[in-house]
């Protein structure tokens, strides 16, 4: 505790000499804002090189000779403040300081190669910081962005922990679904992968993108996440930033006393949002119906129906299946502290999140953090290391049981009455419970460390270099005993399997850099130029082991009795690049900003291995100009801005450009090998380019009471990587090539923010983000000519789905009337000539903040309005059922809107379990757009309500800090949607969760 | 400034001669083009993959896709019960056909493969020159293999002789005339590589044998009787190396009657034996019942030895049998593809055709004999020309049914497809008598539309 005790701190190296009639003088810092004294101030005099730190009670002790001094005071989250001083003083020394970033225009951006102010920014950047990432009971930092940012759509695409999302910055812009439209992640300077990083079979449940590696981020250590929208923003990375650029940065040290902070959060979980299902007696309707239409009696499969099954028994599956209560713990520890000129943090985290499903079933996360800081007397020599270890394990089973929350409801129950799986005499050959017992293990770890250097070698230029490595290791099991597998299947040792995988995932990147910065006659002049050198290879393997003697040998391998080589997969990435940028500001008005890029991959043949990219992006800074300033006064900040640029995008597979041969079945026992023939080698692909062009419009009104920025964008993605449709006898369908083809994304963003109250008790701030997207396929060369002419209509976006003309229920046949467009007697694609949207019309958040003296109370609306799959696209015809091929044949109660006699109108055909009618059903279900329909909701995201201690009272106790907070996830969602989640859209996949959670966070 | 310019123009520099950084390693789940052709075991192991996806569910095969069960379905000696095979079988076969196209495709596939291995080993190549000449040999044999079929299906057909898609896609349709020549410069080619030495154990690749077999069929096709006769007789003449066996023993593995076979894919028997061996009621093809029944003469072995029947409730089918196992394990039968008793037809009607009519009689009789049939000698030894030649027609029905479309190309070949198919397929046509090349090939080619 010795740092508590009132000693007075001296730079170290910078021991005054004793001098004669020096004086001793004391001083007191107090904050402007709340009139509280301020402990931790670095105090600094230049002039001779002294500098001490205030400590309790703002006080602050120095040494000085007679004359005059400047005083420098620095305070974290304030402003420097110079204050000049004569020894001897005359009155009480206080300095007061004034909170930093009062004004909006200050608040400095990151962009990744450099820092920009809010006020100088030419492009279109937004910035989430720790604050508001710090009141969400959440584990992944995606879902902090979640309604936060307008352009940027992120829909989680399962409720399991660790599971994926699909992120989009304004819009998709490639038509082949095999080339990503994912943004690039940097995390403190190394690019982190966005693609799922596990084995398939953690797809299952993990959702259709997989694990999300930004979940293994603790995003508790997050001190702010910038995303780069516009040319102006992204040109720098080139090839890369196509898709947007999401940077996010990890907390580091801040000079002061040392301190400690402790958090915990517990929080549970259900999910947030059910369907109703048929019950039994709606159920047994159904299925009676169906058979008496078909003409048909229950025959003595029908288990169901024919008295096999309790006829009155009712299970809701929904409820027991994921019905149950996800507990979640959080609690980190930091320590940070520092000199002038060093400082540093150090932290760890520790996570574990339940699930709702039944069984012992959790994501757990260790992580560990810190980062140093380090300068050098003379300012000329700046070192920051930083390095982040986390360590994940998810246990979870292999299937989302959702897919089972619509067995028939009358089925008998999971368990016998002696707590064994009930298979009931044969008749379940599906017992939800069962699939508790295949278990997928999946443990990883990852580090990601970075060192930046930065050495001034003249007053104006500055030498800079990062390097980063970022590994993720993942080690999969996944097992199959033979207990999951009903005995009406005879199983045999054979069907006990495990499967064992483990992936390597290595990233280095290493960047020079030289910054130039001249202050001119009118301006100030900022340059930069440097290089990227960066690898990444991922290597997969992944076993499958069979034919075990027992379920409990499965976790070892020496056990099988059989070993498959499943997959094994390795590639190789390299990429170098030269950027530059150029940023002339003149008198603080007119912006110029200048970058450029030229890339080179190794994914691409090597005359196309490199390409250029750039962006120019202006500013005008309107409101300085002096009519204005005179004229509207309320008008405190308005800026202009526009950028134009192109970008790349080169997520395509490694290699594509080889002619490679694949391993084909033996010959004579003789290994064998085949030229690929799906990936005809093609040396000459290149770029897709996305050519962006953005306007904007930013205000500050009333001393920023009322902020505004609205953008306009348009990003055209051209040279589209598609499959280029070739005659059989080339040996190949498709070649990889760059065609003409056209993608627009136009769309307006709207950011808002109104400080409503702004008192010293009361204070209530509003903000509405709003995003209007519009995505149009302009151009598709010869598209009758390739697979992609069913899926896509010039003109149209290309989220459309190609649907058949469905003309209702025929009221005398109860079936679906579809038409025949080209009358040839056969439903095919060309009859599909109508088309539905799937996608979003608009979507943003509603934001609020208010607070009351301690008390703080955030919240934010998510809304979307959208076109989405609903329940109808996983479930057949109403009235099937099979307990083999489709025991999941409960329909939501939508279905009993049905056609039951002639003459009758209804939404639905009628109930059958004749394939004919099926077929029927399937193609107006699949293919006519009834699987189509709103999936606009309203959710409140996040509500936290938080409490800080009196800081009086605490103070006795030796705490500075301490807050309470109440929060929630997704409480509530409004929707008009049927199915089980307007976000995930699927009756296969667990929805979002709500949860509750309570936290306190304490620094001492 | 300067020093910024400096930098820039060093930094640009570092850049170009970065390039190398880009020089990446090959991935280490697939081989490269070019580092195939670096070593024998990975060059092998490419013509290796041709057989091997020759023997897999594809025009090869022997299966439902195979070219044995289409023209099987297209002449008058199967009969098809699946929907997929009915237009075979009607000879009513449409241009968007799926089983026409991945046949086709299949078959291309396996020529882009011979062409790039043709390309790797021209090109600066690793392989050991005896191992270069052999596998080299292989590939000019397959291709004219594939080639033979396409033009016999098909009619004039893109000829592709390179892997550059950008060449390839373009390619016009050549003819008929220009496709065998095409075929004997291939073959020609690997006569001159290849010796009667079989490159592995077994009779699973290519030798010298097999492409003089093929040369004999050609030079019967193309009419070229002398050759015809010259070739089949090199092979004929290999007594120590091939002989007739006993009916049964025909189609075993490395029969002494093999002249080429397929390897079946790892542990399990021909796909014809799986196709053609009836259990249940038939869902693929069955032999017609008229040819079962009525299509041999009375003391022929053959209808008892390679058919058999099945009965149900639902009704009686017949079957060939001359591979007898639908589905074991223990491999005991190996997919036929060229054999010595073609050969001796084929060297009888060459004779014939040079009115060498004792000559052509003594080959016949070989086959006639081993069926247990009269001999020609014996029982019309004044035949002439022109029965003969009906007499060695009717032959090569019974003894080369159900394998590799022997009747259907005979008919075609011998002109005799319309007046055999009109009566018994309803609809027929003289054009008939080829497939329509695919939708997706006519489309897409800007070259043939």
């Amino acid at each position: 505790m010795a740092m508590l005790c009132p000693i007075l701190k001296v730079g170290a190296q910078y021991a005054t000499k004793p001098q004669l009639k020096n004086q001793i003088i004391t001083g007191k810092v107090i904050s402007a804002s709340s009139g509280e004294t301020l402990s931790g101030v670095v105090i600094k005099i230049n002039s001779i090189n002294q500098s001490v730190t205030s400590i309790e009670g703002g006080l602050f002790i120095l040494n000085l000779p007679k004359g005059k001094f400047i005083l420098s005071a620095q305070y974290l989250g304030h402003k420097t403040r110079d204050v000049e001083i004569e020894v001897p003083l005359r009155e009480a020394l206080i300095i007061t300081l004034n909170p930093e970033n009062r004004n909006l225009q200050e608040v400095q951006i990151n962009a990744g190669y450099y820092t920009v102010s809010e006020r100088a920014r030419t492009g279109n950047i937004q910035k989430i910081t720790a604050a508001t990432i710090e009141k969400q009971p959440i584990s992944n930092p995606l879902q902090a962005m979640q309604n936060r940012v307008p352009g940027v759509q992120i829909t989680q695409t399962t409720g399991v922990p660790g599971g994926g999302f699909n992120v989009q910055i304004r819009g998709r812009s490639s038509v082949n679904s095999q080339v990503g439209n994912d943004p690039l992640y940097i995390v403190d300077g190394v690019t982190f992968p966005s693609a799922k990083v596990s084995d398939s079979y953690f797809g299952n449940i993990l959702g259709t993108t997989g694990a999300s590696p930004l979940s293994m981020i603790n995003p508790n250590d997050i001190e702010s996440i910038e995303i780069l929208k516009d040319a102006d923003a992204t040109a720098i990375y080139g090839s890369r930033g196509a898709n947007g650029v999401i940077l996010i940065k990890t907390k580091h040290g801040q000079s002061g006393k040392p301190q400690i902070n402790a958090s915990y959060t517990q929080s549970i979980s259900k999910v947030a949002s059910h369907i109703k299902l048929l019950n039994t007696e709606q159920y047994l309707e159904m299925r009676n119906e169906a058979l008496k239409n078909d003409g048909k009696t229950p025959t003595s499969l029908d288990y169901d129906i024919n008295g096999t099954w309790d006829q009155h028994k009712y299970m809701d599956w929904q409820k027991l299946l994921i019905g149950g209560t996800a507990a979640t713990r959080n609690a980190a520890l930091n320590f940070s502290g520092g000199s002038d000129n060093i400082n540093y943090r150090l932290g760890g985290t520790y996570f574990k999140e339940g699930t709702v499903y039944p069984g012992d079933f959790s994501f757990n996360r260790f992580s560990l953090q810190s980062s140093l800081n380090f300068g050098s007397e003379n300012k000329r020599l700046n070192v920051s290391f930083t390095t982040n270890y986390n360590h994940n394990s998810n246990n979870q089973i292999r299937t989302d049981l959702t897919t089972y929350i619509t067995l028939a409801p009358n089925a008998p129950d999971p368990y016998d009455q002696y707590g064994k799986l009930n298979w009931a005499q044969n008749t379940v050959y599906r017992n939800p419970m069962s699939l508790l017992l295949a278990k997928n293990t999946i443990n990883s770890d990852n580090l990601i460390g970075n060192i930046i250097v930065s050495y001034k070698v003249l007053p104006d230029l500055v030498f800079k270099t990062s390097a980063g490595y970022n590994l993720i290791k993942t080690n999969e099991f996944s097992k199959l005993p033979l207990a999951y597998i009903s005995p009406a299947y005879s199983p045999t040792p054979a069907d006990r399997t495990a499967t064992f995988s483990n992936t390597d995932n290595h990233t280095w990147i290493a960047e020079p850099q030289l910054n130039y910065n001249k202050k001119l006659v009118y301006g100030n002049l900022v340059a930069l130029i440097g290089m990227s050198f960066q690898e990444n290879a991922v290597d997969l393997r992944s076993l499958q082991a069979s034919n075990f003697t027992s379920d409990e040998l499965l976790e070892n391998i020496g056990a099988a009795g059989s070993l498959v080589n499943k997959l094994a997969t390795y590639s190789q990435y390299r990429y170098i690049a030269a950027f530059a940028r150029l940023n002339y500001s003149l008198r603080d008005k007119y912006y110029l900003n200048l970058t450029a890029r030229r890339d080179g991959s190794s994914r691409f043949g090597s005359d196309k291995q490199f390409a250029n990219f750039g962006a120019i992006g202006t500013a005008w800074i309107f409101s300085e100009e002096k009519f204005l300033k005179e004229k509207m006064s309320f008008l405190n900040f308005g800026k202009i801005r526009a950028s134009y640029g192109v970008t790349g995008n080169d997520q395509i597979p490694d290699y594509g450009y080889l002619q490679l041969y694949n391993t084909s079945a033996t010959y004579q026992g003789i290994p064998t090998i085949i030229p690929s023939s799906s990936n005809i080698g093609n040396p000459n692909f290149a770029w897709e380019t996305n050519r962006k062009l953005e306007f904007a419009l930013q205000l500050g009104l009333f001393d920023d009471r009322l902020s505004l920025e609205a953008s306009w964008y348009r990003n055209r993605s051209g040279n589209q990587l598609i499959g280029d449709p070739l005659p059989l006898s080339t040996g190949s369908l498709t070649v990889r090539a760059n065609r003409p083809a056209l993608v627009q994304n136009t769309g307006w963003e709207f950011l808002t923010n109104v400080k409503i109250l702004n008192g010293h008790d009361w204070r209530w701030s509003s903000g509405i983000n709003l995003t209007i997207p519009k995505n149009k396929l302009i151009a598709y060369p010869d598209i009758e000519q390739s697979s992609d002419a069913k899926n896509f209509i010039i003109g149209q976006p290309i989220s459309i789905y190609k649907v058949y003309n469905l003309r209702g229920v025929n009221s005398q046949t109860g079936l679906y009337d579809i038409e025949d467009h080209d009358g040839n007697g056969l439903l095919d694609d060309r009859d599909r000539y109508l088309h539905k949207f799937v996608g979003q019309y608009f979507y943003g958040g509603i934001q609020n903040s208010v607070s009351y003296k301690n008390f703080n109370l955030d919240f934010l609306l998510g809304f979307t309005k959208q076109n989405g799959y609903n329940y109808a696209s996983s479930q057949s015809t109403p009235g099937l059922w099979s307990a083999i091929d489709y025991p999941t044949a409960n329909q939501s109660i939508y279905v009993f809107d049905r056609w039951r006699k002639p003459g009758e109108n209804a939404t639905i055909q009628r109930f059958s379990t004749d394939d004919a009618f099926d077929s029927t059903y399937e193609n107006a279900r699949a293919y006519g757009g009834l699987n189509i329909s709103d999936a606009s909701y309203i959710r409140l995201k996040t509500i936290a309500l938080s409490y800080s201690l009196s800081e009086r009272w605490l103070s006795k106790v030796n705490i500075k800090r301490a807050n309470l907070i109440l929060s929630g996830q997704n409480l509530f969602t409004i929707t008009n949607y049927k199915g089980l989640d307007p976000e995930t859209q699927s009756m296969n996949t667990l929805p979002p969760l709500k949860t509750w959670a309570l936290g306190l966070n304490v620094t001492f | 400034m300067k020093n910024i310019t400096y930098l820039l123009i060093l930094l640009s520099c570092l850049l170009c001669s970065c390039k190398q950084f880009l020089d990446i390693d090959p991935p280490k789940s697939s081989l490269v083009q070019e580092s195939v052709y670096q070593n024998d075991e990975t060059a092998t192991a490419a013509i290796l993959g041709i057989y091997s996806s020759m023997a897999g569910n594809g025009y090869a095969g022997g299966g439902n896709n195979s070219i044995t069960a289409i023209a099987g379905l297209s002449s008058d000696e199967l009969t098809g019960f699946s929907t997929a095979l009915q237009e075979f079988y009607t000879n009513q076969v449409s241009l968007t056909n799926g089983t026409l196209k991945s046949l086709y495709l299949g078959t291309y596939q396996n020529v882009f493969a011979a062409n790039a291995i043709l390309e790797g080993l021209s090109a600066k190549s690793g392989v050991t020159p005896p191992v270069k000449s052999q596998i080299e040999g292989e590939a000019h044999f397959v291709r004219a293999f594939i080639y033979f079929y396409l033009t016999n299906l098909f009619g004039n057909i893109p000829l592709q002789l390179t892997t550059d898609y950008r060449v390839t896609r373009l390619t016009p349709l050549s003819s008929t005339d220009k496709v065998y020549s095409q075929i004997l410069t291939d073959l020609k080619t690997a006569e001159g590589l290849l010796t009667d030495v079989y490159p592995s154990t077994e009779k699973v690749r290519p030798n010298l044998s097999a492409v003089q077999a093929l040369l004999a069929r050609v030079y019967l096709y193309r009419k070229d009787w002398i050759n015809a006769e010259k070739y089949a007789g090199m092979v004929i003449a290999k007594s120590g190396k091939y002989s007739l066996p006993a009916l049964n023993d025909v189609f075993l593995k490395n029969s002494s009657e093999a002249i080429w076979q397929l390897f079946p894919t790892a542990n399990a028997n021909t796909r014809e034996g799986g196709m053609f061996i009836l259990t249940n009621t038939p869902i693929n093809v069955t032999l017609e019942q008229s040819f079962a029944t009525s299509g041999f003469e009375s003391n022929d072995k053959r209808p008892i030895n390679w058919i058999k029947s099945f009965s149900n409730t639902k009704g009686t089918w017949y079957h060939p049998f001359k591979y007898k196992v639908r589905s074991s394990t223990t491999v005991s039968e190996y997919s036929m593809v060229l054999r010595l008793a073609e050969q001796y037809l084929i060297r009888a009607e060459a004779r014939a055709k040079q009115n060498d009519l004792d000559g052509s009689i003594a080959d016949l009789d070989k086959i006639r004999g081993r069926a247990g049939l009269l001999l020609i000698r014996d029982l019309n030894p004044g035949i002439n020309q022109t029965n003969l030649l009906k007499a060695i027609l009717k032959e090569r029905k019974t003894e080369l049914f159900s394998e590799w479309g022997h009747r259907w190309l005979d008919l075609k070949r011998t002109d005799q497809a319309s007046t055999v198919l009109a009566p018994i397929k309803m609809g027929w046509q003289d054009t008939d008598v080829f497939y329509p090349l695919p939708a997706d090939e006519i489309n897409r080619n800007p070259n043939l539309n």
